[in-house]
């Protein structure tokens, strides 16, 4: 990636969290979990994703990303607005049922290949888009995001032992290894070290990098092998940091949904081009 | 007719149709040569069974 590449998927990213810290005012929104995939979302469809959500209508041919942990619906729309594919406008309209950008991932907005929000559902229905795809003799990639916390799904190890078993190597499954299921950390609940080892144990590929590095990100997706049906499924384990931006709520386990006032929103903004410190401390902002 | 026949008959009218058992061969034991790789068993995981469908269905 050269420099001036890296420096606008960099700018995109600081431009998507602004989206998604306006995201958390008039009523809130799961900021800490959107702010982890940031970096994820915006190399995938900037540079990977043969998407073609610039073209119109949607190719057959194209690779398909599905984003199971749909908390972090966010970031997806603050992408799709940053490149042009969703009016930004209507970002706002995310807690409003007149809108069908409300909530959680929809079919109706263009890009969103399947609803999700529900955890452990994406990863079957991306492997039957990918054994369809297989079936069809075309080369689409099918990439999955799913949380950490979403691994105590059942249905996630059901998928991957399956795909294995049809050597699905076309599927892409990314985790947002960012420490926290909603309310708390994982290794306090339901410990998932050592993960890689778990995936490896399972027939994967497994990589795992900085997920707010895109370089990393860049190198990881590079690096996976041409897809032909002889191997498990490729596994990218991206450790990423909660709330990833604002040290005033990274890492916490009470920063999962946040409603912050129009004032505490300027305030993030604030922090987030490092210009004041800002400690936001308000338990009314605390949902759980 | 049983409906192992129908099955296949309605299959091999449509070739969009796929068949998937969750290991659950008995009564359909003649598809896997009939369809080939339009039969497939997903072992015993009717959960993700159901979610794969949909990927099918979806394109």
């Amino acid at each position: 990636m050269t420099n001036t590449k890296l420096a606008q998927l960099q700018s995109t990213a600081l431009r998507v969290r602004e989206h998604i810290i306006r995201m958390s005012a008039g009523g809130g929104c799961f900021i800490g979990a959107s702010l982890s995939c940031v970096e994820l979302m915006v190399y995938l469809y900037e540079d990977f994703l043969r998407h073609g959500l610039d073209k119109g209508s949607p190719d057959p041919r194209r690779d398909y990303l599905f984003l199971s942990k749909g908390h972090d619906v966010p970031a997806l729309y603050g992408t799709f607005a940053e490149l042009g594919f969703l009016d930004p406008s209507r970002l706002s309209n995310h807690l409003s049922t007149a809108d069908s950008i409300y909530w959680h991932p929809n079919r109706a907005i263009p890009g969103v290949e399947f609803h999700s929000g529900s955890l452990g559902h994406l990863p079957a229905v991306a492997a039957g888009v990918a054994l369809d795809c297989r079936l069809r003799g075309g080369d689409n990639r099918i990439v999955v995001i799913t949380g950490d916390g979403e691994l105590n799904e059942g249905s996630v190890w059901e998928t991957i032992l399956v795909a294995n078993a049809q050597k699905l190597d076309n599927l892409i499954l990314v985790v947002d290894r960012n420490q926290f299921q909603a309310n708390i950390r994982t290794e306090e609940l339901v410990p998932l070290e050592p993960l890689a080892d778990k995936f490896r144990a399972f027939g994967c590929h497994v990589q795992r990098i900085d997920g707010h590095d895109l370089l990393q990100l860049e190198e990881a997706f590079r690096e996976l092998p041409v897809a032909n049906g002889t191997r498990g499924i490729q596994v990218i384990i991206a450790d990423t940091v909660r709330g990833k931006g604002l040290p005033s709520i990274e890492a916490r386990a009470d920063r999962w949904f946040c409603a912050f006032t129009q004032a505490e929103v300027e305030q993030l903004l604030q922090e987030l081009h490092g210009r004041k410190e800002v400690i936001i401390e308000s338990e009314t902002l605390v949902v759980r | 007719m049983t409906y192992e026949e129908l099955l296949i008959e309605t299959a091999l009218a449509d070739e969009r149709i796929i068949v998937m058992t969750a290991e659950n061969r008995a009564l359909v034991r003649n598809v896997p040569k009939v369809l080939g790789n339009r039969f497939v068993d997903t072992g015993i995981t009717e959960q993700k069974m159901v979610g794969m469908a949909a990927g099918l269905a979806l394109r």
